[in-house]
């Protein structure tokens, strides 16, 4: 089966500042794809670049195959809502629903007028009047309607209230089990994300730190405790993500590649989700010259 | 029909807490053969979980032998955890009540309690799995 | 997506056919009065037609000269209200990246929106140029000034290429600055100042002017200035019909040499016309520069020729950028 994104050494550069750094990714299709990394470490340009809103610098990206936004085939095959869900202030939700249909050949009204209506959405309301949960439920609409075989999300829940982040991923999940539809969505909150997806990226500056099936991944990362010295050097094997030592002790956050780590260590422990992705975010910030451009990931539930 | 919540602190992946509140609701006999399960659908729309999740959790039951996809209608529960057990419940929640009110008695607080019981609990289910 | 273009100018497109709809009754009451004045003053036996010019000038010139400016200025309204904002209001508040997720390529996009805006800027300007060239007609044909740089631009075709290029253009900027208030005054700017440019650098070398040396007379030459120096200079001149370039050019005598102020003072001292007349018979000449009025619709052409070629060469850009995102 086609990926949903395959990039071979993406590349893209903004003058002198280089957003997305030799970006080699393939992901499957079928997945709720969770981008996570901290602000500025390249997320939107990553999802700008895969609806083809703009053009790579070095390297290359296929998107369900195709180069993105090639011609409107290949646009009506991914619904793509950008940051901050932009929709015309001045044009009621009726309108937008009507743009969807007269600029969509594959446009689903049942679909959007029933979720319109279930959402709550008055449709003589201008757009420009909605709050920010109302806006991004229309534009997922907007773009779920279309009947793509990918969504992509760009921080959809970050400008949200607790309440209204919720009912956006309740409705998304939704689409997601009715439609057989691909996601691709960024946070800068892997909270955000942790319920939803089954697939992660985790980019921090600029570069893909981590990537893959969210079950592959816990299952070959570990938490090694030990006195200190006695991982010293560490069992082959295992490639180190994070090390931290107190004065008696050593803590190694370590990916498996051999499977065998369990069998060989019985004390290893599994990570949480949080954990494993905090342990490569550290990594990456950890670099002298590029500390300064990289923040913490937030973690908030 | 069963209400699935998640604990994101548990530590427990979302699939396996699935599971295991089936397997609770089964044990202490909510729900009984015939049930039915909440639509995948249902689940997500409450939880906003990922679909892939309830599939696997709906699969994991399936093949431990406790419900069945009718294709086209949902999941249904076709046997029970109820057999014997249940009836031991009474007399073991006694116990465990007469033990709780010991440790209080002998000056532990509700944390030391819990740790207490969490060690001797995993001590005890490492050795006979 | 014509829907959508014109479901977001609807309300422009209403405020311009308000705006048109009083400006033509307005230019139909006012051409139906010259024509009633021009039967009454010209079309009469015995009528006078230096006193026609004058009932003309002081009753037309001005609601004249006004709407001309108005004619003018619509295409560089036009291109800042609606070329303008088209792109840039899109950009500033990011609704091309919703509109560009739907199944419609960005050139489509483009070219209806581009389209529809040019189609509507033409249609209100060009109906402004044809009724004021209609209303105008018995008076420009009484003063035979229709070359003049002031009228030019606003009779006939001239105002259709204004009205393409300023939509165009006011498209470029908003492409490039991509905020809309920027852009609007970047466009009305640009425009005035390519007003000016065009009939003072470019328009009067678009022909090889003729340059000739022609008779001074009472009729071509309103009158004559003497400088300190002694020297002689004609104060205005005018050949009908054409595009006179040369302003006051020096008087010369029969021979060809500079005239001096002992010629003109061998006429006698008397009153006005008598005076003209005298100095008329001594044979002076001077030497003009002008665009022959048989040039008239050549000129039309190739100024609304030149401004299309500017639109085209700023659509290409568009064209060309507009496909490859917004980096």
């Amino acid at each position: 089966m086609t990926p949903v994104l395959r990039t071979d050494a993406l590349g893209k550069r903004y003058g002198r500042r280089q957003a997305l750094t030799d970006v080699t990714l393939s992901v499957p299709a079928g997945r709720v794809v969770g981008l996570v990394g901290p602000n500025g470490a390249g997320k939107s340009t990553l999802l700008n670049l895969a609806s083809g809103m703009i053009a790579p610098t070095t390297g290359t990206i296929e998107v369900l195959g195709s180069r993105p936004a090639a011609n409107p085939a290949q646009l009506a095959r991914v619904g793509f809502v950008a940051q901050d869900t932009p929709v015309y202030p001045g044009l009621s939700v009726g309108d937008h629903l009507r743009l969807g249909a007269r600029l969509n050949p594959g446009w689903d009204d049942g679909l959007a007028q029933q979720r319109v209506s279930q959402v709550g959405l008055d449709p003589t309301q201008k757009a420009g009047r909605l709050s920010g949960g109302q806006r991004a439920q229309l534009a997922l609409t907007l773009a779920a309607a279309k009947r793509p075989q990918l969504m992509i999300f760009d921080e959809p829940v970050a400008a949200l209230d607790p309440l209204a982040r919720r009912a956006f991923l309740q409705s998304l999940m939704e689409f997601v089990a009715e439609l057989e539809v691909s996601v691709l969505l960024s946070s800068h909150l892997l909270g955000d994300l942790e319920r939803v997806c089954d697939h992660l990226i985790v980019l921090a500056a600029s570069r893909t730190q981590l990537a893959g099936d969210v079950e592959d991944l816990l299952a070959a990362h570990y938490r090694l405790v030990a006195a200190r010295g006695d991982l010293d050097p560490p069992p082959p094997g295992i490639e180190v993500i994070q090390a931290t030592h107190t004065a008696r002790q050593t803590t190694l956050i370590v990916r498996d590649t051999t499977g065998t780590l369990p069998d060989r260590l019985p004390a290893a422990e599994h990570l949480d989700l949080e954990e494993m992705v905090l342990a490569y975010l550290g990594r990456a910030a950890e670099p002298a010259g590029t500390a300064n451009a990289v923040q913490p990931l937030e973690v908030s539930r | 029909m069963i209400d699935f919540h998640l604990d994101a602190r548990s530590g427990l992946s979302p699939y396996l807490q699935l599971v295991q509140q089936v397997q609770q609701a089964l044990r202490l006999g909510l729900l009984s053969a015939g049930d039915q399960l909440p639509t995948v659908k249902e689940v997500v729309a409450r939880l906003a979980i990922n679909p892939n999740t309830v599939l696997k959790a709906y699969r994991e039951l399936e093949h431990q032998g406790l419900v069945s996809p009718r294709p086209g209608v949902g999941t249904f529960v076709t046997r029970t955890l109820t057999d014997d057990s249940l009836a031991a419940h009474e007399s073991l929640r006694a116990e465990l009540v007469a033990w709780l009110s010991r440790a209080q008695r002998a000056g532990l607080d509700a944390d030391s309690i819990e740790a207490l019981f969490m060690t001797t609990f995993r001590k005890a289910t490492e050795v006979t799995p | 997506m014509i829907w959508l273009t014109w479901r977001q100018f609807r309300g422009q497109a209403l405020v311009a056919v308000a705006v048109l709809a009083a400006l033509a009754t307005y230019l139909v009451v006012l051409g139906l009065r010259i024509r009633t004045a021009y039967e009454v003053n010209v079309d009469c036996a015995g009528c006078s037609v230096e006193a026609a010019k004058d009932v003309f000038e002081s009753a037309y010139f001005t609601p004249l000269l006004l709407t001309g400016f108005l004619v003018v200025l619509v295409p560089g309204i036009v291109g800042a209200f609606w070329g303008a904002p088209l792109l840039a209001r899109e950009f500033e508040t990011g609704t091309h990246r919703l509109v560009w997720n739907q199944s419609v390529s960005r050139t489509r996009w483009l070219a209806v929106k581009l389209g529809l805006v040019t189609l509507a800027g033409v249609i209100l300007t060009g109906a402004l140029s044809l009724l004021l060239t209609w209303a105008a007609s018995p008076y420009d044909k009484l003063f035979d000034g229709r070359f003049d740089p002031l009228l030019f631009p606003t009779r006939n075709i001239a105002p259709l290429g204004y009205a393409v290029f300023a939509v165009v253009a006011g498209v470029t900027v908003g492409l490039l600055v991509r905020r809309t208030v920027p852009a609007m005054a970047i466009l009305l700017a640009g425009f005035v100042l390519l007003q000016i440019l065009m009939p003072t650098l470019v328009r009067p070398h678009l022909q090889p002017a003729v340059t000739e040396r022609v008779a001074w007379t009472a009729a071509n030459a309103k009158g004559l200035l003497i400088n300190g120096a002694g020297e002689v200079w004609t104060e205005e001149v005018a050949v009908p019909g054409a595009w006179v370039l040369t302003s006051g050019p020096q008087m010369l005598d029969a021979a060809g040499n500079p005239a001096s102020q002992e010629q003109i003072e061998s006429c006698p001292r008397a009153e006005p016309s008598a005076h003209m007349a005298c100095i008329e018979t001594k044979g002076f000449q001077m030497t003009l520069s002008y665009q022959p009025a048989d040039r008239y619709w050549t000129f039309q052409w190739l100024e609304v020729g030149i401004y299309l070629l500017l639109a085209g060469l700023l659509a290409g850009f568009v064209f060309w950028r507009i496909p490859r995102g917004l980096n």
